[in-house]
Formats: C-alpha cells, sequence, structure tokens
C-alpha cells in the first residue's frame, strides 16, 4: 500500500523535484502541496497522512510549527538547505534529513527509512504492557493501564489523570503517544490520549471520560470513530 | 517524471552536468521541464531580494536569499548555490544592507549571469528535445 505525504515548500521547482521523486518511486501517492505554515495546518486539521516532507524556513513561520499545532505525529523528513536545523530536527524525531537539492537515489534512502519504521511499528503494534511507569515527584510510580483514564498536555509537562488521583511528570503527548499501549489509549487532540475503554460519549467534537470533557480534534476524529465500537 | 529519451545532451561549461546526471539521470525531457519551473519563478523569487534589501530588512533579505539558493541546485549551478550561501551568512553577521552593498550587486550580477545561462540552456533542451521526438 501506498504511503500518504505532504510537501510544505515555498520553492516550486522544489517542490515539483519532490513530487517527481514520489511519483516516480510508486511508493508514495502526494495528498497535497503547501507553501506555508498555515495552509500545512489547516490542511493537516482536516486530512491525516503517513508522512510530511517540510521545509524549515517557510512563509508564516518555521516548517517545525506546523508540528507543534498538528493533533497527530506524522513521519516526517526535513527537506532544507541548511544543515544547521538538524538538531532540531532530532528534537522533533524527524526520520530523515534531505539536503536540497538531493538525489533521486538520496530520496529512496529516505523513504526505505521511513517503510522500515512504518513497518516495524505495524508489527508491534506499539507497547502491549498493561502498565506503564512514570517518573512523578521523585519517584517511579507504576500506574495500570486499567486505572488512567486520560492524559493531559501542561506545556513541558504531562498530568496523568486516574480513577484515584492525578501525577505531574515532566513528559510530552508527542513522546507518550508512541509509549502507551496503542491499542488501549489513543490521541485524541494535541493534548490529550485517552484510554479508550473509559470514554462515556462523543459529541461533536468532545469525548466524556468520567465527566470530564475532551476535545476532540477534526484530524483525530475519523480515527477515533473507527477505534470505538459503534454499531 | 517523463521517459527518458535516449539520445544525449551536451550541457555548456555553465552547467555542471554531473550535478544534472546525479539528479534526473538523462532524463531531458524532465530536465527541461525543471529548468522551465525555475524560469517561470525566477523573478518573482529574485524581487524577493530587491524589495528586502531596498528596505533594509535584513532578515527578510537573508530569508529570500535563503529561499532561492537550492534552486540554482535544481539547474546545476551549485557555484551560485555557494554563492548564494556565503551572502545568507554574511546577512547573519551584518548590523544594516548597508554593509552589504558590495557583495549584493556582486549577487545580483551572479544572478543575471545564472539566469541569461539558464534561458539560454533551456532553449537548448527544447530544441534537442524536439529534434529527439
Amino acid at each position: 500500500m501506498k504511503l500518504s505525504c505532504i510537501i510544505v515548500e515555498d520553492l516550486q521547482v522544489a517542490a515539483d523535484y519532490l513530487k517527481g521523486c514520489c511519483e516516480k518511486s510508486g511508493r508514495i501517492e502526494v495528498k497535497a502541496h503547501c507553501t506555508n505554515v498555515t495552509e500545512a495546518i489547516n490542511f493537516l486539521d482536516t486530512n491525516s497522512v503517513d508522512l510530511v516532507f517540510l521545509d524549515v524556513e517557510i512563509p508564516g513561520g518555521q516548517g517545525f510549527d506546523v508540528l507543534d499545532k498538528i493533533a497527530y505525529s506524522p513521519k516526517v523528513i526535513l527537506t532544507t538547505s541548511k544543515t544547521e536545523y538538524a538538531y532540531n530536527g532530532f528534537e522533533y524525531n524527524v526520520t530523515d534529513f534531505l539536503k536540497k537539492p538531493f538525489s533521486y537515489q538520496r530520496f529512496l534512502d529516505a523513504l526505505k527509512k521511513i517503510e522500515a519504521i512504518t513497518t516495524v511499528s505495524s508489527n508491534n503494534d506499539h507497547n502491549n504492557d498493561d502498565h506503564i511507569f512514570i517518573k512523578s515527584d521523585g519517584k517511579l510510580v507504576r500506574l495500570k493501564n486499567d486505572d488512567i483514564l486520560y492524559i493531559e498536555s501542561m506545556g513541558d509537562y504531562v498530568k496523568f489523570v486516574s480513577t484515584e488521583k492525578k501525577y505531574v511528570a515532566l513528559n510530552t503527548i508527542k513522546n507518550l503517544e508512541t509509549k502507551v499501549n496503542t491499542r488501549q489509549f489513543i490521541k485524541v487532540h494535541r493534548s490529550y490520549i485517552v484510554n479508550i475503554s473509559k470514554v462515556d460519549n462523543i459529541r461533536e467534537n468532545t469525548l466524556l471520560v468520567k465527566g470530564a470533557e475532551i476535545p476532540l480534534s477534526k484530524a483525530s476524529k475519523a480515527e477515533v470513530i473507527r477505534r470505538f465500537n459503534i454499531i | 517524471m517523463s521517459d527518458r529519451t535516449t539520445t544525449s545532451f551536451i550541457f555548456s561549461d555553465r552547467i555542471d552536468a554531473d550535478y544534472i546526471f546525479n539528479m534526473y539521470e538523462d532524463d531531458y525531457l524532465y530536465i527541461e521541464t525543471m529548468f522551465k519551473t525555475v524560469l517561470d519563478h525566477f523573478d518573482a523569487d529574485r524581487s524577493g531580494i530587491l524589495v528586502n534589501f531596498q528596505q533594509n530588512d535584513l532578515e527578510l533579505l537573508r530569508k529570500a536569499v535563503h529561499k532561492i539558493k537550492p534552486t540554482f541546485g535544481f539547474v546545476g549551478m551549485p557555484d551560485v548555490l555557494e554563492i548564494c550561501k556565503a551572502f545568507e551568512n554574511k546577512c547573519y553577521q551584518a548590523q544594516s544592507t548597508k554593509e552589504l552593498e558590495i557583495d549584493y550587486k556582486n549577487l545580483l550580477n551572479t544572478l543575471e549571469d545564472a539566469h541569461q545561462a539558464i534561458i539560454n540552456e533551456h532553449n537548448k533542451l527544447v530544441s534537442h528535445n524536439r529534434s529527439a521526438a
């Protein structure tokens, strides 16, 4: 199956070249080409893709702003002519860095990395443990998945809300998204991960989890609906 | 990318043929398309440099040069790409665009020279591809 992607790039010739590489590979479908931060966020708010080819210096801010503002975490390949951005790329967990202009072979190498990660994650279906350990108040606390209602972002920290207690830990939703048991938890908004079994009802843009109203982003809605047993 | 043509094309000395082959191999129709895309957007991308220099906006000037810089890689002119990169770095160090006047004039001359070379190469590619069709 082809991977879906968007190209975020303000230089037309670079976008065209990248699109040509995707077509030639026969392994990626380009869903959109966005030339600035706002366009990219708007597209990703309502569409989900497997991969983002992301230029860093684009009108309206930095490419990283797009990653900060979208509700889910697609794979990312940075495409820039400036190697200085590689460090930031690591912080955002990007898969590869293509320095413009790059050869088709280099493009294929990057694509292989993406495909390897995608295969591994679909084979493992992430972490299947029934518990997690979090570092809170200077100690490691064991939390059973069944006890967690939801996880909420608080800037550089996250709040684990359980049936009994709330725990604050230094972490991010983006990082936890891949660490929690993905059969049991789902990211529903850029600031929230919920325990699927604890959701009492779903409204237009809200989930009710044991009395707490959790926002549901447009981009996550289709996946959330798919994951719930709606008959 | 298009179906490959099989006849060879000789690039002018101004173009780094190895660089071009590394990206497009010998797909001359595709190379022609890419040169055309560069030409279609050249004036708009260059005007970003002109406007921001005149407005003494160093950060936007740097961004405009940063934007146009990889263009020259796509047409086999890594030397021009490097000149843009050097100018971009000078923008970080300068306090005002006045300090960059000489470099700026040199950059504009380089861009103009590159623009003409891209036009010439594109014309050659068009002729080549028509005769190969």
